[in-house]
């Protein structure tokens, strides 16, 4: 019997089923994106300093910062891990490259900025993955070892100092205040960043492999998935986009002291996770990382104009939290359900088997007789 | 796309021509121990393309052994396997995989994040330019499922789908990487009857494009529904190998069962009993349904089921674990609400977890505080004080009547035997003085000197009094230690048998070919 024959149009999964099937990843992006253009609508309307030209300008920088280090932040999670040492990666690199460039002058400046952000970011980044892979430690545990770590490191560096606008290199001073084509350098940024990734998480193995590890690591290693290599890339990317993230910062505050970065950690976890990457990793993409950025970011800023008290304040923005994620967890629990269905085989019209009914005691036929 | 081997385009005989073809894989006398046990003792088997081999035999017979040895988790300890004829060591899955032979298991290992196309391809994704081919991965996996008769959706994600699909899922993925040989390790235990009938179509299209595929599996009008061959194992030795058309299903329950009893169970005392506990209705929709008896004082009521029956999830409604949804259960003529396991045994019930590792015992405890862990409110006194030298006396007293020696007790209950363990266990649900004791798979994984040492403490308990409901699925013994008999199939209890009973009438009754009651 041919089965080939079986397979006609009728029985082939229709445009529906597909646009179905592809929509469910979507539908909490769209949901997030559609929470944030209405309360950016409420808030220009009912907001006057809302809708000034410098506090958009100021909302958009702060939310590029945060969403380039989330995008990182992603990365570990989707691979079911975490990076709780972010914000300390990303303290030690805006003092350290923020001072360090202002030593290299000319049109290289700008270059050896970023690669030694993103070099010096990596290199933190693997101590990280040298916890996680050699010791065996939970991500968890090592990345807060490190986060004490290199929150040290930062306090030694700074050695008490502080470091201003004004003993930066100017092109880096200048980074936020500048736009190209009307659009404003960080915003170029992270795009940038967020384009970058979502490319390497789609089409190259290295992004399959984070979804693999973070979906079902035994499966992953016992399909030959090379654990530690993807371990060090993993915490290395991170902390390479959290070392960008310092320059940032350095731009973007104007002072770069030992306490620099130290609010960062939860508030990229939160973006991430607020944007619909789940925390067992193996779902989501950088754009939610992103989308989640810019929920926390306008949120801040809202709660900033309307002069609530810091107090109240952070516990808004917690309160925020807690029921982006609920509401998450709600959605996510119904799009996971299995979904039964009577057969994903074809029948053949002809040589369908005897049927195994409980009470029927006949003897059987074999399926070649 | 090619799927190895070609596909064979012979009619309707597979027969005549794949028992011409040379054999894909040949095991030959293939030997394993494990400790003192010796699971495999010189096996023998030919595997032909275009065919379905039943392997049959109870449990411990040796079949998941030759399973593991096939697929590269095991290694033998003698014997040689060909593949094509040329003698290979399968060293490691990844072998056994490249070799062509790959398996599918009752709960399939996919990445439920990803979709159907991704799982068909997990770390083997088409790349042109070291990048990921994604519009080729859909197309190979719709060529594939089109080949071979499956309608999933390549773009799903495979969250969404049930266990069956996520099966279709594991078969298709053994086609993709050129799977030649395929064992199918029980593979209907979770599927519903519909759901059978449909992996059969696929199984039989695979056999088509001259696959060579094992089906594993208890149930045996199953068996006889889908394979060309049947191979017996018992005891690690291959006992029977018949075309599966010269053989009926009481013939295959005695070349599994045949052996003799030797003195390994104890003579049981029957009596006549008062009814302790009465079961009206009970359902738990899924897990069992309908479920009606009584359990007299001082019997012991087998339990007897193929795994998955839902015998262990009754246990569990009645010790309170997970209630059932409806019906109802009276204890010594008093309505008895199973509402929590701390309920039943102050109720007098007690109950032997399946799995002792996870349920039973603390492993990093010594035995005095293991045994005498169900009866610690006891041992403290008014003001809460833990009076250690009453429970080392208690743990004693209970050692002494579980015959766990003397020098075992004061072990690590993790260096412990699994005979020892399940003897732990056992006392310290009898420290509870319980008059209902509720057994699960009370021998599983113990060595035959202890099982016949536990067996007989369980029939001196109910010889002085304690009613005793005994699970289990291994037949000789259940049909040895009951006085009376219940087969579960599918949730339902479908046979009442008295005892003593023919092993192969529990079987027949527990795989569906006989139904309805023989009291």
């Amino acid at each position: 019997m041919s089965v080939t024959a079986a397979m006609s149009a009728d029985v082939a999964p229709t445009t529906l089923q597909r646009f179905f099937g592809r929509s469910v990843f979507r539908r909490s992006d769209t949901a997030l994106f559609a929470l944030i253009v209405l309360i950016t609508l409420i808030a220009t309307f009912t907001l006057r300093d809302f809708r000034t030209l410098s506090n958009i300008n100021n909302l958009l920088n702060t939310t590029a910062l945060i969403a380039i280090v989330a995008i990182g932040e992603a990365i570990t999670i989707l691979a079911r891990q975490i990076d709780l040492s972010v914000g300390a990666i990303l303290g030690i690199c805006a003092y350290l490259v923020g001072e360090g460039s202002g030593h290299i002058s000319g049109a290289w400046g700008p270059v050896a900025g970023v690669v030694m952000a993103l070099g010096l970011g990596a290199v933190l980044g693997l101590g990280n993955g040298f916890l996680v892979d050699a010791l065996k430690m939970p991500a968890i545990i090592a990345t807060l070892a490190t986060l004490s770590i290199y929150t040290g490191f930062q306090i030694l560096v700074n050695n008490g100092s502080q470091l201003y606008l004004t003993q930066v290199p100017r092109w880096l001073a200048g980074l936020r205040g500048n736009a190209w084509f009307g659009v404003g350098t960080f915003i170029w940024i992270a795009a940038f960043c967020l384009v970058a990734v979502s490319f390497i998480l789609r089409k190259t193995r290295f992004g399959r492999d984070v979804y693999a590890l973070g979906s079902n690591p035994d499966a992953a290693i016992y399909l030959g998935v090379r654990v530690r290599l993807r371990t060090y890339q993993i915490f290395a990317l991170c902390g390479a986009l959290a070392g960008l993230g310092g320059l940032l910062y350095v731009s973007q505050f104007g002072n770069v002291d030992a306490t620099a970065g130290s609010g960062m950690n939860l508030t990229v976890i939160a973006a991430a996770v607020v944007g619909g990457v789940s925390l067992f990793g193996g779902s989501g993409t950088a754009l939610n990382a992103v989308l989640g950025a810019l929920l926390l970011g306008e949120i801040q800023n809202i709660l900033e104009l309307t002069r609530i008290s810091i107090f109240a304040e952070q516990t808004l923005q917690g309160a925020a939290i807690v029921i982006a994620v609920a509401v998450y967890a709600v959605v996510s629990r119904r799009l996971r359900r299995p979904v039964r269905r009577e057969s994903s085989i074809y029948y053949e019209a002809d040589g369908a088997l005897p049927s195994l009914d409980e009470t029927d005691n006949t003897p059987r036929v074999t399926a070649n007789d | 796309m090619s799927l190895t081997p070609a596909p064979q385009h012979h009619d309707d005989h597979l027969d005549a021509s794949s028992k011409n073809a040379a054999p894909i894989v040949e095991l030959i006398r293939i030997r394993r121990s494990f400790g003192g046990l010796q699971a495999l003792s010189g096996v023998s088997l030919s595997l032909y393309p275009g065919e379905v081999v039943g392997l049959l035999g109870e449990n411990g017979a040796g079949k998941s052994t030759l399973v593991k040895i096939l697929t590269g988790v095991l290694e033998p300890d003698g014997g040689q396997i060909l593949v094509d004829g040329v003698v290979q060591r399968i060293s490691n899955p990844r072998v056994a995989h490249d070799l062509g032979i790959s398996a599918t298991y009752q709960e399939p290992a996919v990445f439920p994040d990803l979709d159907v196309a991704e799982n068909l391809f997990a770390g083997r994704q088409p790349t042109s330019h070291r990048l990921v081919n994604w519009r080729e991965m859909y197309r190979k996996t719709e060529e594939v499922f089109a080949e071979i008769g499956i309608s999933l959706d390549p773009h799903a994600p495979v969250y969404q789908l049930g266990i069956a699909d996520r099966q279709l899922i594991e078969i298709a993925k053994s086609m993709i990487s050129g799977a030649r040989v395929l064992i199918l390790d029980e593979p209907t235990s979770v599927l519903s009857s519909r759901e059978v009938d449909s992996l059969f179509t696929l199984l039989t299209s695979l056999r088509n494009r001259g696959v060579s595929l094992v089906f594993v599996s208890h149930k045996l009008d199953e068996v006889t529904a889908i394979t060309d061959r049947i191979v017996v194992l018992r005891d690690g030795t291959h006992v029977a190998e018949r075309a599966t058309a010269d053989v009926s299903v009481s013939e295959m329950v005695r070349m599994m069962v045949g052996r003799e009893i030797g003195d390994l169970y104890p003579t049981l005392t029957r009596t006549d009993g008062e009814v302790i506990l009465e079961v009206k209705k009970l359902s738990r929709p899924g897990y069992f349904q309908d479920v009606s008896f009584v359990l007299r004082r001082g019997e012991i009521l087998g339990l007897a089921g193929l795994v998955g029956a839902g015998r262990t999830e009754l246990a569990e409604a009645i010790f309170g674990v997970t209630p059932a949804e409806s019906g109802t259960m009276t204890l010594d003529g008093m309505a008895y609400a199973a509402k929590s396991p701390r309920h039943a045994v102050s109720c007098g019930i007690a109950y032997l977890p399946e799995d002792r590792l996870a349920n039973g015992l603390v492993m990093g405890m010594r035995g005095p505080f293991n045994l005498t862990m169900t009866v610690w409110g006891r041992i403290a006194n008014r003001v809460g004080r833990f009076r250690t030298r009453v429970m080392y006396r208690r743990a004693r007293e209970l050692a002494q009547r579980v015959q766990l020696q003397a020098g075992r007790l004061d072990q690590l209950t993790s260096s412990l035997s699994g005979g020892n363990q399940q003897k732990v266990v056992l006392g310290k649900w009898l420290a509870t003085e319980p008059r209902i004791l509720i057994l699960d798979e009370p021998t599983h994984g113990i060595d035959v000197g202890t099982k016949a040492e536990v067996l007989g403490i369980v029939a001196k308990l109910a010889k002085s009094g304690v009613s005793v409901i005994f699970i289990s699925s291994e037949l000789e013994e259940v049909r040895a230690m009951s006085t009376r008999l219940l087969v579960m199939r599918e949730g339902r209890i479908v046979a009442e048998l008295s005892t003593p009973v023919e092993a192969h009438t529990i079987l027949e009754a527990a795989s569906g070919v006989l139904s309805g009651r023989v009291a």
